[in-house]
């Protein structure tokens, strides 16, 4: 249903005629003829004090306030200092590291093969492949996780993860079964394919080798 | 033209793998011989197979329907009121599309032939990645490389458009600038003495100019294609479709020329051009009687503001066939002989 929307502009504003009294900012909504029917309200409109509007009122959804509880705020972020970067390692000082980490495994497998001799009824109970692969195999595994976890080997390119086909293609697209369809031959003449051939090598050749003519 | 049937082809092979048309190229006994088959294949009931027969179509029989693959494709499908399928998209090939890697894998089995040796050396062509689209080229090219590899060759990838300046540009030191103009895409490159400056392709081609025109006259887009090919002259179009044809022709070579200049900006630090540099054009789409004088018309409108310094715009010897032999051209030169 439409009606005037009546809104107070001025400090206060009055319409006897009507029993309306307003402040600035309030709001009233009258039948559509009162601008007619009442002398005040047009004299007020006429003054600027109130703006009169014909509307349809409608329902508006407010959102909540938001709480204002300090019990609700989010605790502050606590910021992790940042690991120290892992200087790139070169390649030998990688066979370094997992030499030596290999030897202190050996060491402490003979340690604790000389302490079973002691009361094992024969070494080979002791010392088995198993125990020796497995502890040689957590010793170059430390190392290298402790160098991929940091940065990469000097001059090398860093290593991307994921295969090396990032999509599936399936195989077997070509059968053997022999499949005859038109297809269009056309011969031309070859004109300098081979001095093209010959000029584009020389090309090649020179960017790969770097010399100039 | 014909080739001695008995003299023994030379080692290396060149693969042009468009959206129309898939060509090859071998050199023989002093010729080049192209093999070409229509991109595209109908599939139809089993019960299609004896019409088929009466007319003399080759069919490949595949479960409970026949496919039809080429120019018969498209002949049958006008005959059945259909349109044929494409296995390639917009220049490439549609991932998961099972169906149209199997027929690929048919054309191109057919095309190439047997290998001269194991593992000959075969280039084939891929386009660059789209400058005005999120495609890449990844999918595309693992296909034919598996394609191609299971022919029983050694398959390089090649850019097309670096494929036109091999063929082209020998007598210039392999320095130009190339425009594919192809039926789902056009392939851009420029080279300095066999070095690529820059390489892109644009979403656009033959087809998005079909399509254009046939939304403009309320067309279809097989009949403005069909009277594309049958051909008309670009200078003077005849009739509402020409003329349509004519405005989209000048709207992608514009747009092919701003996007070459925008990309050369991007590179002009890096790369010097010595000297002016031919433009040499191919492509099924640039087929049409005085594409040349057109492009060169819309080009001269550019030329103030076009960073290059081009020395001549030319058309390829054989644009249908210009990519081919580019990439003949390097498999050739893998080998000595």
């Amino acid at each position: 249903m439409t009606e005037l929307r009546i809104e107070c502009l001025a400090l206060r504003a009055d319409a006897p005629d009507l029993g309306l009294a307003l402040r600035r900012g309030e709001v009233a909504w009258l039948p559509l003829g009162s601008l007619d029917t009442s002398a005040c309200l047009r004299a007020l409109k006429n003054m600027g004090a109130v703006s009169v509007v014909s509307a349809q009122r409608c329902a508006t959804m407010r959102n909540p306030a938001p709480p204002a509880s300090r019990l609700t705020r989010k605790p502050p972020i606590k910021r992790i200092p940042a690991a120290a970067p892992v200087a790139p390692l070169a390649p030998q000082d990688i066979d370094a590291r997992i030499q030596q980490a290999v030897d202190g495994a050996v060491d402490r497998l003979a340690e604790r093969l000389f302490a079973a001799l002691g009361n094992a009824p024969s070494p080979k109970a002791a010392l088995d492949e198993e125990a020796i692969s497995r502890a040689v195999s957590s010793a170059v595994s430390s190392v290298l996780a402790q160098q991929g976890a940091g940065g990469t080997v000097a001059g090398s390119t860093p290593r991307v993860a994921g295969p090396a086909d990032p999509v599936y293609i399936p195989t077997g697209i070509v059968s053997d079964t022999p499949v005859d369809f038109q297809v269009a031959a056309q011969a031309a003449d070859a004109g300098d394919l081979a001095g093209a051939a010959s000029a584009l090598r020389k090309t090649r050749t020179r960017k790969t080798t770097g010399t100039t003519e | 033209m014909s080739t001695d049937k008995n003299a023994k082809p030379n080692r290396g092979t060149g693969l042009d793998l468009g959206t129309m048309n898939i060509v090859s190229a071998r050199s023989k006994a002093g010729k080049v011989e192209f093999s070409r088959v229509r991109d595209a294949f109908l599939d139809l009931d089993v019960g299609a197979k004896k019409m088929l027969k009466l007319s003399g179509v080759s069919y490949v029989e595949r479960g409970e329907s026949i496919v039809v693959i080429g120019d018969a494709a498209m002949e049958m499908a006008n005959v059945f009121g259909r349109e044929a399928r494409r296995p390639l998209s917009r220049g490439l090939v549609a991932a998961g599309e099972l169906e149209a890697l199997e027929v690929l894998g048919v054309m191109v089995k057919n095309v190439l032939g047997p290998p001269v040796e194991p593992n000959e050396v075969c280039y084939f062509c891929i386009p660059a990645a789209p400058v005005d689209e999120d495609r890449d080229v990844v999918y595309h090219r693992g296909v034919f490389e598996r394609i191609v590899t299971e022919c029983g060759y050694k398959a390089i990838a090649s850019n097309e458009a670096m494929a036109i300046i091999y063929s082209e540009t020998a007598n210039d030191g392999f320095s130009g600038l190339a425009i594919s103009f192809g039926s789902g895409m056009c392939n851009v490159a420029l080279a300095v003495n066999g070095i690529e400056g820059f390489a892109f392709s644009v979403a656009r081609g033959g087809d998005w100019i079909d399509e254009g025109a046939a939304r403009a006259v309320g067309s279809t887009r097989s009949r403005i294609c069909a009277l594309k090919e049958k051909g008309f002259d670009l200078m003077a179009p005849v009739g509402r479709e020409q003329e349509a044809l004519a405005l989209y022709y000048k709207a992608l070579i514009e747009y092919c020329l701003e996007s070459t200049a925008r990309e050369f900006l991007r590179i002009k630090d890096k790369f010097s051009l010595p000297k002016a540099i031919p433009f040499v054009v191919s492509g099924g789409t640039s087929l049409p009687t005085n594409f040349i004088p057109f492009l060169t018309s819309v080009f001269d409108r550019m030329k103030k503001k076009f960073p290059l310094d081009v020395s001549e715009v030319r058309h390829a010897s054989d644009p249908m066939n210009a990519v081919a032999r580019g990439l003949l051209i390097q498999a050739l030169q893998e080998y000595d002989d």
